[in-house]
């Protein structure tokens, strides 16, 4: 069912939704706007196109206790749940389609990771469509567009002076009726499905330009070509890419003990680093740049969609295509494969 | 008018295909067409079909050097193209022996001033077709409108304070070199500020920015001075400085990476240009900078010598504040 | 809770001013933790040598022994306070006395700097103290760690670079 809410209610919903739970959402701090927690609405930051990190952050985030643990002669293990509960608001598509890729690997199959199934299960994702795709956005080359809903709980349609919302799921339901009662008012269906192709139809300039049709198939023998090594000269190595990335899960287990305490955490990792893939023996099986580089794009645009049948593991979200230090990304490296140069 | 690095495109293309044909160099370093017209890539080619792709022009911003230790183990000298702070990294780079000298063949570039293209990719011109030095100012033309930009405005501050314009190690130049004059004073105004906050100020305003930090060593992996063989941020045990962005590890963290080239910074700016998050990295290398011109009465500690500032002492000269 | 959002809670969130550095008063019964590097030769013996005359001293002070002051890394002092330091004392021996001639004046050169560098970070100078103390200076020594307790005392706990586990 299709419902509006002026901004003055849905300002004060995020205001009510902040005390009892973590308001994660756009917000500009020193002149970068990034997904972080707010206090209220008043920090948030409604003109944006895209925030510089992704909800990646809030159900994968980049450091994240697992168990403490007490070894003073005995041994006890406490393990630590993410139980706060939250909610992201102002979800880009392309962050709302990350999160079911995220799910085929983290929860799909036959071992599901705990925590980020707590986290799942204790955030509501509000989603607000994209008035103005920026000129690195390629969300349209995947299938996804401007207005795409993806595993949003409710989503949002900015229409002139008021927010076209519909609730997707229980969750988002539970919203509406719960902490949102009173604040939303029926939509015109007719007028609201409108609002939504329009949406879906957005021009999307940088997307027209990336075609991904096939490009898993041409991968298939690529593995050995002269390309990599042309591209992967140029990257640093930094983690730049995969850490802003909403896709990129690669993680690391440490332990950390002093004093008869311990604590397990795990932190991204990213396989752009060197020592990513470096062995105890001293061993590295991606020794250059060369491996690294290929391995993220092969793993991106070919071993996903091998393995959980379809979807590439990118949503078009153009940070690497803006962060990258050095202009090396996924934008880039499909054209270059399909034949329309990119990268020098 | 003065030429402007594009008047030396075809220059750089014909040197260095010629270079790779008669095997003078294995590769060559240079920029190429990035995302957009304003944003050029580092490029490193290694045949003469890849060189129509390099490209000069008034946003190469990109310090190029450090990709030099990627060869350091090979055979074969590496080209590059270095501006006069580029200069500076390739110093530095060569005084910490981390690349020796006859195993780069540099193409020097005379710079009077790269634009800023953060600010410039702000003002809607579109995709860039043409820059016209006319001075005290570019003349930018885009495909969606045209300006003329002040360049005491739209360059880059270390530009707008640099004293190194012409490439202090080069093996050929393309053009002649430009006046070397600093179009404004080094300004410490903004670490003059914050120096005379109040601790409590000071430590929210760090906690604020180093929070931000994903910890993609982009900054590391770009600086000419973080050149160590193995970096203590990549040592699994003893892990002295955490992987988790908890703020402990984050402060050891920029402590670290700041502490680790006091003395031997550059002043490329680099670090802070390529921080995906914006981090205010000069910040931290200018208050040091700072300090030591006022502590060890080293005018230029951005300028690479034997002996590094740290690495010295003047028994009886240097302030005692310690007794 | 991930450390992500406790940084975040500790950096308060909000793009106004942290809140991780608000002054909260010391806990009840509250005594500065305050770590020494003193070097082998000079300020541990006269720290030493304080002892063996039985000049008194607060017991606040734990001090770490180190070949020489030139040995003693900035990033000690900063993971001393994470772990636990309201205070941190560097000494060793004076200039021109050094048992390896010259690691103090190298020292000198590097604390010049690093206090600065430590203080713009937000930790109030008080804190960090470096000292000249010779093996004879027992009562230098005594007076130094007596000072530096009680300004410390009245600064309160230091929050500002503080780790958990
Ligand atoms: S690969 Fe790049 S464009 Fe694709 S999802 Fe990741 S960051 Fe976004
Ligand atoms: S591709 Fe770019 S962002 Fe990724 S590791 Fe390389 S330089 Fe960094
Ligand atoms: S480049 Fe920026 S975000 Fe990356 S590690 Fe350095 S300071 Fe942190
Ligand atoms: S610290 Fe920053 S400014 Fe200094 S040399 Fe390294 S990258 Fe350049
Ligand atoms: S041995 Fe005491 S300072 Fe060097």
């Amino acid at each position: 069912m299709l419902m509006t809410i002026a901004p003055d209610n849905l300002k004060n919903l995020l205001d009510k939704l902040a005390r009892d739970r973590l308001l994660v959402a756009p917000s500009m701090e020193d002149g970068v706007t990034r997904l972080k927690p707010v206090h209220s609405a008043a920090e948030i930051a409604f003109d944006y196109s895209n925030t510089a990190t992704s909800i990646k952050d809030f159900l994968f985030p980049q450091s994240e206790d697992l168990l403490r643990f007490v070894t003073d002669g005995t041994l006890s293990i406490e393990e630590i749940k993410p139980e706060r509960a939250q909610v992201a608001f102002g979800l880009r598509p392309c962050d709302l389609a990350s999160v079911a890729l995220m799910d085929k690997v983290l929860l799909g199959g036959e071992f599901s990771d705990a925590h980020y199934q707590t986290r799942r299960n204790n955030t509501l994702l509000i989603g607000l469509a994209c008035e103005n795709p920026a000129d690195t956005c390629f969300c349209t080359t995947y299938g996804y567009n401007p207005g795409w809903a993806g595993a949003a709980d409710v989503m949002l349609y900015k229409d002139g002076d008021k927010y076209l919302a519909e609730a997707l799921t229980d969750k988002g339901r539970e919203l509406v009726g719960g902490p949102g009662e009173g604040l939303f008012k029926p939509a015109d269906e007719a007028a609201g499905e409108a609002v939504k192709k329009a949406y879906a139809e957005k021009d999307v300039p940088f997307g027209k330009e990336v075609d991904v049709q096939g490009i898993d198939k041409i991968l298939d023998g690529f593995f050995y070509d002269q390309y990599w090594d042309d591209i992967s000269k140029k990257c640093i190595g930094c983690g730049t890419c995969t850490y802003v990335c909403p896709t990129c899960h690669c993680f690391l287990l440490t332990d950390e003990a002093r004093g008869g305490q311990g604590l397990r955490f795990r932190c991204w990792d990213s396989c752009m680093f060197a020592n990513y893939t470096k062995m105890a023996s001293g061993a590295n099986p991606r020794p250059t740049k060369k491996e690294r580089v290929r391995q993220r794009f092969m793993h991106k645009l070919n071993y996903y969609p091998n393995r959980y049948g379809g979807s590439y593991l990118c949503t078009g979200c153009g940070r690497c295509v803006a962060m990258c230090p050095v202009g090396l990304h996924i934008a880039g490296v499909i054209k270059d494969v399909k034949g329309v140069k990119a990268h020098a | 008018m003065s030429a402007i690095f594009t008047d030396h495109q075809a220059a750089l293309r014909d040197e260095v295909r010629k270079l790779l044909t008669d095997g003078t160099i294995k590769g060559f370093i240079g920029y190429a067409r990035g995302r957009d017209s304003y944003h050029p890539a580092p490029a490193i080619v290694t045949r003469p079909d890849q060189v129509d792709g390099l490209i000069l022009d008034q946003f190469c911003i990109f310090g190029l050097t450090k990709y030099l230790l990627d060869y350091i183990f090979e055979d074969g000298k590496m080209g590059i193209v270095a501006k006069g702070c580029d200069s500076l990294a390739l110093q530095r780079l060569i005084t910490d022996h981390r690349v020796s000298r006859d195993k780069v063949h540099v193409i020097g570039l005379p710079c009077a001033g790269v634009i800023n293209a953060e600010k410039v990719a702000q003002l809607g011109l579109g995709n860039v077709q043409k820059v016209t030095d006319k001075g005290a100012s570019f003349l930018v033309e885009g495909d969606k409108g045209s300006r003329e930009l002040a360049k005491t405005e739209y360059l880059w501050d270390k530009c707008l304070w640099c004293e190194h314009h012409n490439p202090a190690v080069a093996d050929s130049k393309l053009g002649p070199e430009v006046e070397n004059v600093a179009m404004k004073p080094r300004d410490y105004s903004d670490i003059e500020a914050m120096e005379n906050l109040p601790p409590a100020e000071k430590a929210a305003y760090w906690t604020r920015q180093f929070s931000r930090c994903i910890r993609c060593y982009a900054c590391r992996n770009v600086c000419p001075a973080c050149n160590c063989r193995e970096c203590v941020f990549d040592i699994a045990d003893p892990r002295w400085v955490g992987n988790t962005v908890k703020l402990s590890e984050q402060q050891m963290f920029h402590f670290t990476r700041a502490w680790h080239v006091a003395g031997r910074c550059v002043d490329c700016g680099e670090c802070e240009r390529v921080c995906p998050m914006e981090l205010p990295l000069m910040k931290l290398q200018h208050k040091l900078q700072k300090d030591i011109v006022k502590l060890f009465g080293n005018p230029k500690p951005f300028e690479p010598s034997e002996v590094e500032v740290l690495g010295q002492f003047r028994a009886t000269e240097d302030p005692e504040e310690f007794m | 809770m991930s450390v992500n959002e406790k940084a975040a809670q500790a950096a308060g969130a909000a793009t106004g001013p942290s809140t991780v550095a608000a002054a909260t008063p010391a806990p009840e019964g509250w005594e500065p933790k305050i770590i020494g590097f003193a070097c082998n030769w000079c300020t541990y013996a006269g720290a030493d040598l304080a002892g063996t005359s039985r000049i008194q001293y607060p017991p606040n002070i734990r001090v770490i022994r180190v070949p020489c002051s030139g040995r003693i890394n900035p990033q000690f002092v900063v993971r001393a306070f994470q772990r636990g330091a309201d205070g941190v004392l560097v000494a060793g021996c004076h200039p021109g006395d050094c048992h390896y001639s010259t690691g103090n004046y190298f020292a000198r050169r590097r604390y010049l700097l690093a206090t600065r560098f430590i203080e713009y970070l937000g930790v109030e100078p008080e804190r960090l103290e470096v000292r000249w103390i010779s093996g004879s200076e027992g009562q230098k020594f005594a007076d130094t760690v007596r000072e530096l307790t009680e300004k410390i005392r009245a600064l309160g706990p230091q929050r500002r670079l503080r780790e958990t586990l």
